[in-house]
């Protein structure tokens, strides 16, 4: 599984996904200087690179098919059920790096009293939720339909998603959430994560692409 | 030569349109074996059910002894595979592939992954993508060939090669089988490039197989007859294994002890047998 | 069994050294005469004519055929002839090694050649008229100036 996973960091690496990196990390900055000097939310900033984030490990399985990576990785001594859980792991690394550099951000808007810890976890947990539920979502399908039915996931995913980071903007979601709601949000996001996860594995091994 | 390399049974793969119906091959051990066929004959199909790629609908497979529906991923350590695609990421260099192979076999080694890519002039620091094709085909022999597999799979591994390479990369085959138990088995749709290198053939046509034997028995076996139409219809029909009739007389691929003996024989290469075969098998 | 010296410009592509001796191979894929025969058939004169000697080292069936980039089976049938008709022994995990000349066979194969020979002589002394007895005033003639 090792090598499996090492392989999927290097993709990250060499894939360019660096610059994405780059502009999302920017991207969270900004947002974070525009609370902290008052002038807007930035929230609207921020779930836009959680999103491109989650999205990333599926990307990534759509670069396999194409350079037949795919196949190659089953004359390997590994199991099916590896290059799954690969996949799930890097979408985890990339989720965990990118919540570490919201959370570092937004440190100076919280020592400007522009947020609470409350507050702050609240949109941890938001933006973690949909952070995991772009992969959790299409990767199974890919795993059961392969190519024909990456595009297709890749839509709907891209659509669901952005309805609802920009419904949750609105104010009125933002203020009526509360900490408990939105432990219990990310744990649900979690549990569908995992699920997503053992029917992917199931899927991989049950079918070809 | 001990055991068999691979010992394909009955293996059948369904899809909806094209199916590979209850194909037996048998590789011997040291032994290099071509897999021929036209585009589209099953070739590749065959092969991906060989490694497990992708799943088959019914038989069995044995490879190095062991049985692979059982011990693939142990048995994988000793197969080195080199796809058509190759299969590498678009970004990756050397060393990435380095990194990823190291943790992925037992017995990968290193140095000899490098010097290889040194002997072949396959430069360190490109990405993949930007190789030709026949520097990918290269650095998909040289992972095949760092990691003391016993066992080389080839599929289409010289199409697209300009002749200089496929030269050197016939070589490096051939190489490979110096020691005893070492085996290869290469699928191509290039007759000439597996004419000369191969110990046993297999014709693939359709999805079935047409035959599986020594190449030098078959070298001996068959010929091809030139004479007149006339001649050739009165030879015995179990004699004549195929026919191209032209404006100038007539062809036939004939068994040579089944033919009168005053006949006009020439020698047949792979080659000719194949077209001969499949137009027949039509 | 000595290390196999390649040097590319002086080697062609089917010739093949065994230690210090020469020994060649020509493989002609036109010929139409089999590959096992053709290797046969080599090997077997140069036994005869003292090329190889007695007891030296054949290289083994596997990097023979690997050299000459033919297959195993075909240097393997070349060699079981040859040790069917005593030219070569096999002494099991070191090789095969040339056998003692067989005066015999030598005698035999020689007169099969002769006798080859003579059959072309008389079909083309036929063809030009030329009888019996010119014949062999000739070969005497020939005999003499030896």
């Amino acid at each position: 599984m090792k090598c499996l996973y090492v392989k999927e960091l290097w993709q990250m690496r060499t894939n360019g996904l660096v610059y994405g990196g780059l502009a999302g990390l920017i991207m969270l900055i900004t947002g974070a200087a525009l609370a902290a000097l008052g002038i807007a939310d930035g929230f609207f900033l921020s779930w836009p690179v959680f999103l491109m984030a989650g999205v990333a490990p599926f990307a990534d399985l759509n670069d396999d098919f194409k350079s037949r990576w795919s196949d190659l990785v089953r004359t390997l001594p590994a199991r099916r059920s590896d290059e799954v859980g690969a996949k799930y792991l890097i979408a985890l690394t990339i989720l965990g790096a990118v919540s570490l550099v919201y959370i570092i951000s937004r440190i100076p808007v919280i020592a400007a009293g522009g947020m609470d810890m409350g507050e702050l976890f609240k949109r941890l947990a938001l933006l973690m939720s949909m952070g995991s539920f772009a992969p959790a979502l299409p990767l199974p399908l890919a795993y059961r339909w392969g190519d024909r039915g990456l595009k297709a996931a890749y839509i709907v995913t891209m659509v669901l998603m952005g309805m609802f980071g920009g419904f949750y903007s609105t104010d009125s979601v933002h203020d009526k959430m509360s900490g408990a709601g939105a432990a219990v949000m990310l744990g649900t996001f979690a549990a569908l994560f995992g699920l997503s996860w053992v029917i992917s594995a199931r899927c991989i091994n049950k079918y070809d692409r | 030569m001990a055991e068999n390399a691979i010992e394909i049974r009955g293996v059948t793969k369904r899809y909806k349109d094209f199916c590979l119906d209850n194909v037996d091959l048998t590789l011997p051990g040291g032994c290099i074996l071509g897999l021929i066929g036209e585009n589209g004959a099953g070739k590749s199909t065959l092969i991906k059910v060989l490694l497990g790629i992708i799943h088959k609908n019914a038989g069995s497979v044995k490879i190095l002894g062991r049985d692979a529906d059982r011990e693939l991923s142990d048995i994988k350590e000793d197969i080195g595979v080199v796809l058509d695609e190759v299969g590498i990421p678009d970004g990756f260099r050397a060393k990435h592939i380095n990194n990823v192979m190291k943790l992925a076999y037992r017995n990968w080694d290193e140095k000899q992954f490098y010097d290889d890519l040194e002997k072949f002039k396959i430069p360190t620091n490109k990405k993949f993508k930007e190789f030709s094709r026949g520097m990918k085909m290269k650095m998909g022999i040289a992972i095949a060939l760092s990691h003391k597999a016993k066992l080389l799979v080839l599929d289409e591994a010289t199409n697209g090669l300009d002749p200089v390479i496929r030269d050197e990369v016939t070589d490096i085959f051939n190489d490979f089988t110096r020691e005893e138990d070492h085996s290869i088995l290469i699928s191509s749709h290039i007759v000439s490039d597996l004419e000369k290198l191969c110990d046993y053939v297999s014709f693939i046509h359709h999805g079935r197989v047409l035959l599986n034997e020594e190449k030098d028995v078959l070298l001996e076996e068959y010929a091809i007859c030139h004479c007149s139409e006339e001649q050739l219809a009165s030879l015995d029909p179990a004699a004549v294994k195929g026919r191209k009739v032209g404006r100038y007389g007539a062809q036939a691929l004939v068994l040579r002890d089944k033919v009168p003996a005053d006949m006009n024989l020439s020698p047949v290469n792979i080659e000719e047998l194949f077209v001969f075969m499949i137009k027949e098998a039509d | 069994m000595g290390e196999k010296k390649k040097s590319p410009p002086e080697r062609s592509k089917k010739e093949m050294r065994c230690k210090q001796e020469r020994m060649n191979i020509f493989i002609d894929n036109k010929s139409g005469a089999p590959i096992y025969d053709q290797i046969y058939t080599q090997i077997k004169s140069q036994i005869i004519s003292g090329v190889l000697n007695e007891d030296e080292a054949l290289p083994s069936i596997r990097s023979l055929a690997k050299d000459l980039k033919i297959s195993v089976v075909t240097t393997k049938r070349a060699y079981d002839e040859l040790e069917r008709e005593g030219f070569i022994y096999t002494i099991a995990a070191k090789g095969c090694f040339v056998a003692p000349k067989n005066m015999e066979l030598i005698k035999e194969a020689n007169l099969r050649k002769i006798e080859e020979l003579m059959t072309e002589i008389s079909k083309l002394a036929a063809s030009c008229g030329l009888t019996k007895k010119e014949l062999t005033e000739m070969f005497e003639y020939i005999s003499e100036e030896e």
